[in-house]
Order: structure tokens, then sequence, then C-alpha cells
């Protein structure tokens, strides 16, 4: 057995002359939550429908709990659950019948668990599915996912449609699902849920993986944000690793690389600073540096 | 009505070629028929004598409707094809306006156009203003044609407006419809499968005994005999085209009243609850399938034992006197590939045509599996342990089996009325064998069709173009007088047409191989390809 849930390496997607992945590498350890970042486009949702075995790569490899995803589709499919990004239920089938549908084929659910998360998400399993609004929608394909005792949940923008209560519900499950060892990977436009719920996070732009690690080890590849009140600058602007220093209305802020942290602390010490701040990048940040192509490109470009 | 401009013009984006080619495909036929007129009608007493005992034949009285003047060619072609294109155009109707109102709705983008500051009928208005339009200019386009192809300007304007208005009734019959049904699909079963084939089939009955003066009234009440009642070439009777045009005008008057009676998204009736845990048979892959297919099994079931009896009872009208006369003969047997006799003739023809019906059941049921990965239910169901294969053959089996079983029971109940009054088995025993002969036609339809799911489903449409040309082989072509080869070159044209042709098992094991193979290579390729999402 394999220590990791998702083994990827080098793979390679095409669809006619569009470029959907492009030698994409991610390895997720079993018992990870790890968040899968990205703009609209970048090539999330074409990486699990990969995993799940519903599209071919055209090359590089792809495992998963051990298997081959497209070889070993429907055995591998027993021990995973998968939400897709946009639910879609049958019209005439209630609620509760497509949790059952769905569940059932993947090899059974667990009925308890299923009543407490019909109960916790508050969901009306006699609705026929063409009544049920986006986030309703949502919520059956969500029980019917963390119904199942899976290894694995596969989750494409799962919070879509939910509203702020049933986000938190969500989150809940999915810390009770990680102290059951399940390995989680979490496709999401969500930052805040991200950072709450996820050990290791990756970002994908162009069908490739920019930036994997921790969301410490994320952070020190960036510049924290420090303000201070000083008199004397001359001290701080000498130094490497120094960036974008203002001084406004006696408030100076800059930026400084990590691993020049220790001199800029000193030097502000005998520069004698009062009301220092540091903020370390937020998610957001260090999000937008990959999600904003034209900043990209023009630091490429520079 | 604000916003009327807007959504007709999205209207027609969408839906511009699919009514360019339905136009185009529906004008031509008439102007194509009548040029073969002087082919087919030698000039002279016995042309006119062998026209006359065609019309005066109920099979083709139940095919084709009621003739009026056979002496012309406007007129013999108005008989020969009009009043099935007239149904043609119908169907066409139906087809667009529901794609443009319910169809829309149900994806979500009518809400996207009625959040704009249109008025809330604007996209029911604009769906039914390009139907109608449609319809109108596949009638002008008709009476263009005419005019150029023979002689008579108030018989090609008759026919025109024929095709029109009765398109236009279905207009209506579809805008209705996708008021009262929350779905597409069950808005289009409604329209073409209860009402158009219903009226299709209730004309046939009127139609087929000789004429009386009761019959002659019942008559009126067919709107499918309405273009044909209203005489195009036959001394026109312009006041009958206000029988359909009243109708057109009630039904979309009552389409919009009840548009006005229901919230977007919804039918007329308020949506109700259903089981909140799902039934023990909804446990796997054929549970599902069967779910989702059981309304249209039932429906095509019920649908074809009523058609299948119903025409059977036209047999009891049949005059075995046809048999001496040889130009009935050659079309009846043209049509059922080759009988000799009357009874023969006609239970051929009618199983020929039935075949290609049963046929479309099954190819309704399978196209259902790509209804499902383009609605992005395939994908989760193929994200749990259900393979392709079991997933695939879940629609597959009731899409094959279907048909077939259907097609033999129309082998049996098509003679059971005229069984009934002579007392014997027989007839049934012979038809329902008849109808075993023509099965490798239905399995060479469905395993194209396979193959087109598992390779290109978005060439799906390429069986429909099967069918279509199937219909177009059986009701039209046989009277071009087409190189026989031409006639035979559709799923059951090479088929054995027993009783009346010897069995031949040569054709029958081959199509019968191919088709299988199709359906096991379309499995294949069902489980390499891609399956997309929504």
């Amino acid at each position: 057995m394999s220590t990791n849930a998702i083994e990827i390496a080098g793979l390679v997607k095409r669809f006619g002359s569009t470029v959907a992945l492009d030698g994409l590498t991610m390895n997720v350890p079993v018992g990870q939550v790890h968040g899968f970042l990205g703009p609209n486009g970048a090539g999330k949702s074409t990486t699990i429908r990969v995993l799940l075995g519903l599209l071919r790569a055209d090359s590089g490899t792809a495992r998963l709990l051990g298997g081959d995803p497209w070889h070993d589709a429907a055995s591998l499919h027993r021990r995973l659950a998968y939400v897709p990004g946009d639910v879609n239920l049958w019209p005439n089938l209630t609620g509760g019948e497509a949790i059952d549908v769905i569940g059932r084929a993947r090899g059974g659910l667990d009925k308890a668990k299923r009543a407490m998360l019909i109960e916790r998400f508050d969901l009306d399993p006699k609705k026929k599915g063409r009544a049920y609004s986006k986030g309703n929608r949502q919520k059956v394909a969500l029980i019917a996912a963390l119904a199942s005792d899976v290894e694995l949940l596969l989750l494409d923008e799962p919070t879509s449609g939910l509203d702020p209560l049933m986000e938190k519900v969500f989150s809940d499950v999915i810390r009770s699902e990680r102290r059951e060892n399940t390995t989680v990977l979490l496709s999401s436009h969500i930052l805040s849920e991200v950072e709450q719920l996820c050990d290791h996070v990756s970002i994908i732009r162009e069908g490739q993986i920019v930036e994997s690690g921790t969301l410490d080890q994320l952070r020190h590849l960036h510049r924290t944000r420090l303000s201070a009140t000083l008199d004397d600058l001359s001290l701080l602007s000498r130094l490497d690793g120094v960036h974008d220093l203002v001084t406004e209305n006696g408030r100076t802020t800059f930026e400084a690389d990590d691993d020049a942290m220790p001199p800029v602390l000193a030097a502000l010490a005998r520069a004698g600073a009062t009301g220092v701040t540091a903020t370390p990048p937020s998610l957001e940040e260090l999000f937008l540096s990959h999600y904003d192509g034209h900043r990209v490109s023009q630091r490429a470009m520079a | 009505m604000t916003g009327f401009s807007a959504a007709f013009r999205l209207a027609f984006r969408r839906s511009r070629m699919f009514y360019l080619w339905w136009v185009l495909a529906l004008s031509v036929m008439l102007p194509a028929t009548v040029t073969k007129y002087h082919d087919l009608v030698p000039p002279g007493e016995n042309g006119q004598i062998a026209i006359a005992q065609l019309a005066g034949n109920p099979t083709m009285r139940a095919l084709l409707g009621p003739a009026f003047n056979l002496n012309d060619a406007g007129g013999f072609t108005f008989w020969r094809v009009g009043t099935f294109m007239a149904a043609a155009v119908g169907f066409m109707a139906v087809l667009g306006v529901i794609r443009a109102t319910r169809a829309e709705e149900e994806d979500g983008r009518v809400e996207l156009i009625r959040s704009g500051a249109v008025s809330p009928a604007a996209p029911l208005a604009a769906g039914v203003a390009l139907s109608l339009l449609a319809c109108f200019a596949t009638g002008a386009l008709s009476a263009l044609l005419m005019i150029a192809a023979t002689p008579g300007v108030g018989g090609a304007l008759a026919t025109g407006l024929g095709l029109a208005l009765t398109g236009t009734m279905f207009t209506g019959v579809g805008a209705v419809f996708a008021q009262v049904f929350p779905s597409a699909r069950t808005s289009r079963v409604f329209s073409l499968g209860i009402v158009l084939a219903g009226l299709y089939l209730a004309r046939a009955i009127v139609d087929t005994p000789a004429s009386t003066p009761t019959l002659d009234a019942w008559r009126w009440a067919m709107p499918l005999d309405w273009a044909a009642l209203a005489r195009p070439y036959a001394s026109e009777r312009w006041w009958v085209f206000l029988l359909p045009l009243a109708v057109t005008v009630v039904l979309v008057a009552l389409a919009f009243w009840l548009e006005t009676r229901r919230d977007l998204g919804a039918g007329l009736r308020a949506a109700g609850n259903g089981a909140d845990t799902a039934a023990p048979y909804l446990r796997d892959a054929g549970g599902l399938s069967w779910r989702l297919l059981r309304v249209s099994i039932i429906g095509w079931t019920v649908g074809i034992v009523i058609s299948a009896i119903g025409t059977g009872t036209l047999a009891t009208s049949l005059d075995t006197a046809f048999n001496d006369q040889p130009q009935v003969m050659d079309l009846l047997r043209k049509i059922s590939g080759g009988a000799q006799g009357i009874q023969d003739a006609f239970y051929g023809a009618m199983l020929a045509i039935l075949a290609t019906i049963v046929t479309i059941a099954g190819v309704v049921l399978l196209s259902r599996l790509r209804s499902e990965e383009t609605e992005g239910h395939s994908e989760v169901m193929l994200s749990t342990a259900i393979t392709r294969r079991t997933y695939a053959l879940a629609m597959l089996v009731p899409a094959v089996l279907l048909p077939i079983v259907l097609l033999i029971a129309t082998g049996a109940l098509l003679p059971l009325i005229q069984a009934t009054s002579q007392g014997t088995a027989t007839l049934v025993g012979t038809i329902s064998v008849a109808s075993l002969a023509l099965i490798p036609g239905v399995v060479l339809v469905m395993g194209f069709a396979m193959l087109v799911v598992g390779w290109r489903p978005r060439w799906f449409g390429l069986v429909w173009a099967v069918v279509g040309w199937t219909i177009f082989t059986s009701w039209v072509l046989t009277l071009w007088s087409p190189p026989d080869w031409l006639l035979r070159l559709q799923p059951w044209g090479w088929l054995p047409h027993l009783p009346s042709e010897p069995m031949r098992w040569g054709a029958f094991t081959l199509e019968l191989v191919l088709g299988a193979v199709m359906l096991g290579l379309g499995l294949v390729g069902y489980r390499r390809r891609d399956i997309a999402g929504r």
C-alpha cells in the first residue's frame, strides 16, 4: 500500500487543440486534507475527472489508492466518493432517492450517517430533483458522498451555493473525516475554507502546479508586510531583501523577504522603531499572485 | 411586448439551423413528387383508370387520406404526399416551439432572459412566433416551388396554406403542453406521441372505408384531413382554412393564458413530494435505468398495441378485387417490399411502417444514455462502483429488447381482428413469423445508434437521419419508381418480407451479425472514450 492516496506525474490532457493539463505533478499522502486552488479553467475539474477514470490522460501517470484510475475505475470507486462541481439531479427523483441511488451504487451507505447528515444539512429528502435550489442540490450530492465510509473524498467546489451556516456544517463534517484519517482533495475558491480545513495546498495554473506545500511553507516563499514608526530609515534601506519602502504620515511600511527577517528585525530595534506590526501574506495574497495572469506575466518580463 | 425582439433574436440564433434543415426538407418533397407524375401516370384513359383505382384502395386511403382530383399532377401530388407532409410540418412545429420554450426553461436559460427588462411572456411569444414563421415559410416555399413545377396557382397556394396551417395548429399544441409539463421530454411525448400520432391514426381509421355520408361528416372532425378537405387543385374551398386558423388562435391564446398561471420552471401542477428513501430495486444501474425509462417503455408499449390493433381493423375493409389492379399492386408491393396478394401487401406494408416506428422507441431509449451524460448524471454514476459496461448495458438492453418485443407483438396484433372474425389463428402465426424476419433491421439500427453513442455521441443526429431516410423511402420514394437497389437501401430493404417472399437466411443472418458487431463495437467505444461532464 502506497503512502500516497494520489500520485500524479507529468499528466497531460488535451481537448482538441486546448491543453487542459500540461505536465501536472502532484501527490496527496494518505490522511491529508489537500486544498486544490486555481482560477477558473486552470484544470482542477479535469484533474479530478482523470482521477475518476472519466477522462483518459494523453500522457503522464496517475495513481489513486494504489491503483490505476482508468483500468481499476469501478473497484477504486468503492473506496472513494465524489462531489461534482455542477450538481444536476434527476428531475423526477427525490433527493432521498438520489442519495440512495448514488450511495448504493458505490457499494452501500451508512444509514445512521445518512440520517445524521440530512438532519445537520437541514435537507428535505422528499422533494423532487427539479424543485431543489442550487444549494439544496449541492447538499444532496454532499450527503450522498459523505454518508459512505470511504478512504478518499474528491470534492470539486463542494460548498458552492451553500449558505454560511451550511458551509460551517460542511467544515465540521470534513474535520471529523480528517480525524478518521480520510484523505480529502478539496478544490475550492473559498480561501477561508481552505485555510481552515487544509493541511496542504496546491495551486494550479494553466494545467500545471505552480506551488505546493503547507500554508506555512508557502508563506515562507513570500514577503511579509511590516509597518513601524521610526526616524532613521538608512539602516533599513541598506538591507537586501527589503522592498517597497514608503513613509507616509510618519509611518513606514515595507515588505521583507522571509530570509531577510533577522537583519530587518535587528535594524528596526537599533533604529528604535515603535508600533511595529508584521503581517504574513494571507492565502489570498499568495493566491492572487498566481491568479492574476497579468501581474505574473509582467513579473516574468521584468 | 417588452423584450420580444431580444427574445426572438435569441430564439432565432439558437434554432436557425434546426429550422433551416426542416423547412428545406419539408418544402422540396411536394415539388419533387409532382415532377414524377407523368412517369407514374401514363397519358390516356388507362393511366386515369389505374390512378382512380389506386385512390380507391383502402390501404392507400389509410396511409394518405382522401383524394379529390387525381387527373391533375398537383391534385395527385397533394393526395400522395400532402397530408403526410402537413403532419410532418406539425412535427417540426412541436419540436421547434418546445426547444425554444420549455427546454430552455428547464435548462435555466429562460430565467436569464426573464430577469432582464422583458415581459414574462416574451420567451413564449418568441418561441411561438418563430415556430409559426417556420410553418409559413415551409408553406410559402412549397407553394412557390409548386407554382414553378405545375400549372395552377390557386392549387399551389392552397397546398402551401394547408401545410402551414396544419403546422401552426401544432405550434399551439406544443406551446400548450410546454406550459402544462415541467419537462420538455414529457411535453414532446404528449404533443407528438399522443396528439399528433393519435390524430394521424384516427384520420387513417376514418379515411379507410369507402365514403359514406356519416364518415364524410366524421372526416371534418379530423384536423389532419383539413388540408386535404380544402381541396388543393380540385376547386379549392378556401373557407376550410378558417378551421385550422381558429384552432391555432385558440391554442396559442390558451398557451399564453396558462403561462400566466404558473411559476417559472414549474408546470401547471405544483411538484408533489415523493419518497424520502429509494425503493429497494433502485440499487444498481439496472434499477436506475428502469426508473428513468419506465414511463417511456410503458407509453410506447401502450401506443404500439393500440396502433397495431387499430391498424388491424383496417384489414377488414380490404377488397380482394384489388388483386387484379396492377397499378395498385405495384405501389403496395414496393412499400411492403414485394408482397403479391392484397392481404399480404397490406400486412407487409403496415408491418414495414410499424417496424420503423418501434425502432424509434429503441432509439429514444438509447438516446437517454447520451442525454444522461450531457446532463451530468453519467459522471456521477460512473464515479461509483458501476463499470461503464454495466452502465451502458443497463440502457442498451431495454433499448434493443423493447423494439424487438414490440415488433413481434405488432406481428401478432395486426391480424388479430381479422383472425377473430375468420375464426382461425393461422394468420396470426403467419404475420408473427413475418415480423420475426424483420428483427435484424431493428438490431442494425440499434447497433448503429450504439456505435455512435460509443464513439461520437455528438453525431447522434445521424441515427435520426437513418430513421428519417427509412420513413422517406417507404412513404415517398416508392412513388418515384427509383431503381430497386435504392428502394432497398434501408435497414429493412434487404430482409425477406414473409410470407410473399421466401425466407432468405443469408440476408437475415448477415444483417443480424452486422448489427450485433456494431453493438459490440459501440460498447467498446463507450468504455474507451472520455465521459463528458456538465
